[in-house]
């Protein structure tokens, strides 16, 4: 079955949309990301402006501003329910770990 | 020691890790990547040293923008913004250079990446080749095998047409070999950035469909060098001046810097300028050389000529005969091969005359064609009381002939021409004589054309 577009959120994607939360110009979330990470989580020049054209479509993102050729962009509701869903969806992931390994453990 | 260099290497344009290795084993050997020329890659001195290329696609381009649109300007400051410097661009593909020892990649996503280069090569390549070159060539073949149906032997004996067909068919196989090959990796590579998300280089699939693309390429070039080295010589110059001319006028055009729009409208009108400019100078050139063997012909009633036909007139009405005239002449391609003679010859003061062709039908399945050509000659007459008469071919006893089927072309039994028509394993021989042949005539007939 072909997966929904944006119905899980990679990496990249996950933390593209954490920066826009606060308005932000779409070239600078190059440098926060990895600044968010600790330098763990990197995306691409070509990857971001991708994400970031695709986010425009889907509505997840709005422009905010442009100067001259610096556009800036924030999360949309549809942008936040997304980061949401993902979060949460990492949550269970987490707690299944835990609930999982831990039981090995107690055995 | 030379400063510039230029390089013709050959990789597909979504090959993109080729394309990165081979620059970056430039670069260590002291060349540094400069730009696409019109043809061939341009590169100059360094010092030798470890730089990481970047090959990425922008979607938003085409081929007729002269210069770098808002949306591509920005994508490239991104680039810059993360270490990365711009190169150059072959439509939507961008080179970049970093000498960062551990540069993030361009592309971090593998699947966003796949699909950015699927979106490329289906606008650009795939779709000239699904809905031009296949269509187009396929609409050239079916042209020909049109022509040939109206006259197949005349059509099919041609080395033009010989030619014209092979150069078709290969193209349609080399089209559709370029399709499998881009749609076998874009499956791979998709499968496999789905799975580990890495992008799948495609050196294994680039070099199954290189290699079966020279088969077909050397294939087809053999059997052309087969046919009449100067139809290959004449029909790759011509090709080749064609590709020189269209880049030279694209290269002119896009150095005025017009709108896209302008552009493509210069570029499409230039191409039928030069396409037809093509087709007059091919049809020119076809007429100046003559494919078909030497003609000897006079009108001298006394010359003697020392030619060899598969038949003479002394063989076939005594040794006392002379020839008065001899013309022959051979069409030949990979289909079929049409040998004719003319002569004119004279015996005791009788007027001889001695015409045949032999067709030898190289494919089996074309036999039936050639033959039922021969046998839809007519010719009607009307006469002056209202009576008609039809000439045809009709059925006589081909033993005498030593032929499997004969034909002698006329109007019924008693009212015939000196014309037949034999069918042989592998051969249809048309003859004219001067008079009805005596049996050992026709058993020579059988014998020399025949076989």
């Amino acid at each position: 079955m072909a997966r929904v577009k944006f119905h899980t959120l990679t990496e990249q994607m996950f933390y593209i949309l954490l920066c826009l939360k606060n308005e932000c110009c779409g070239i600078d979330i190059m440098d926060k990301i990895p600044a968010m990470t600790a330098g763990r989580v990197n995306v691409g020049s070509g990857t971001l402006y991708n994400l970031l054209e695709q986010f425009l479509e889907e509505g997840m993102i709005r422009q905010t501003r442009a100067e001259g050729r610096r556009r800036s962009y924030i999360l949309t509701a549809k942008g936040l329910e997304a980061l949401e869903t993902e979060y949460q969806r990492l949550q269970w992931q987490v707690k299944d770990f835990e609930r999982v390994m831990g039981k090995e453990e107690g055995v | 020691m030379k400063s510039f260099k230029t390089t013709f290497p050959y990789f597909a344009a979504y090959d993109r890790r080729g394309i990165e290795t081979y620059l970056e084993k430039q670069a260590e050997k002291g060349w540094m990547f400069l730009a696409f020329g019109t043809i061939g890659w341009k590169f100059k001195r360094i010092e030798p040293k470890k730089l990481h290329f970047a090959v990425s696609y922008f979607q938003n381009v085409s081929a007729f923008d002269t210069v770098a649109t808002p949306e591509l300007q920005t994508y490239r400051e991104f680039c810059a913004h993360a270490g990365w410097r711009f190169l150059d661009s072959s439509e939507k593909m961008q080179i970049f250079c970093s000498e960062a020892e551990d540069p993030t990649p361009i592309d971090s996503d593998a699947l966003i990446e796949i699909a950015c280069i699927h979106k490329a090569e289906r606008k650009k390549a795939l779709s000239g080749v699904l809905w031009e070159a296949i269509p187009l060539v396929t609409f050239l073949l079916a042209i020909l095998i049109f022509c040939a149906s109206k006259k197949v032997i005349s059509s099919l004996s041609s080395q033009w047409f010989g030619a014209a067909f092979i150069h078709a068919v290969a193209l349609l196989l080399l089209a559709i070999v370029r399709v499998m090959e881009y749609y076998i990796w874009y499956w791979e590579a998709r499968k496999k950035a789905r799975q580990d998300g890495t992008f799948l280089s495609m050196k294994g699939i680039w070099l199954v469909s290189r290699s079966g693309s020279l088969i077909i390429f050397g294939s087809c070039l053999l059997v052309l060098l087969l046919m009449n080295w100067v139809t290959v010589l004449v029909g790759f110059l011509s090709i080749a001046l064609l590709i020189v001319a269209a880049i030279l006028v694209f290269e002119w055009i896009k150095s005025k810097s017009y709108d896209r729009k302008t552009t493509m409208i210069l570029v499409l009108v230039a191409s039928f300028v030069l396409v037809g400019i093509y087709r007059a100078g091919v049809t020119l050139v076809s007429k100046k050389i003559d494919l078909s063997s030497e003609i000897h012909f006079t009108k001298s009633k006394w010359s003697q000529y020392e030619q060899t036909p598969l038949l003479s007139a002394q063989e076939m009405y005594g040794t006392d005969t002379q020839t008065k005239s001899y013309q022959d002449w051979v069409e030949e391609s990979i289909f079929l091969a049409h040998y004719n003679v003319r002569m004119d010859a004279e015996a005791e003061e009788q007027e001889l005359i001695l015409n045949y062709s032999v067709l030898e039908v190289k494919f089996g399945v074309l036999y039936d064609l050639c033959l039922e050509e021969y046998l839809a000659q007519q010719a009607r007459y009307m006469y002056e009381n209202g009576e008609t008469d039809t000439e045809q071919y009709f059925t006589v006893d081909a033993s005498c002939w030593g032929a499997d089927l004969a034909y002698r072309y006329g109007c019924s039994d008693d009212n015939c021409r000196n014309l037949w028509l034999l069918c042989y394993d592998g051969r249809i021989v048309e003859i004219q004589l001067s008079e009805e042949p005596t049996s050992e005539q026709m058993a020579l007939v059988g014998e020399v054309l025949g076989n």
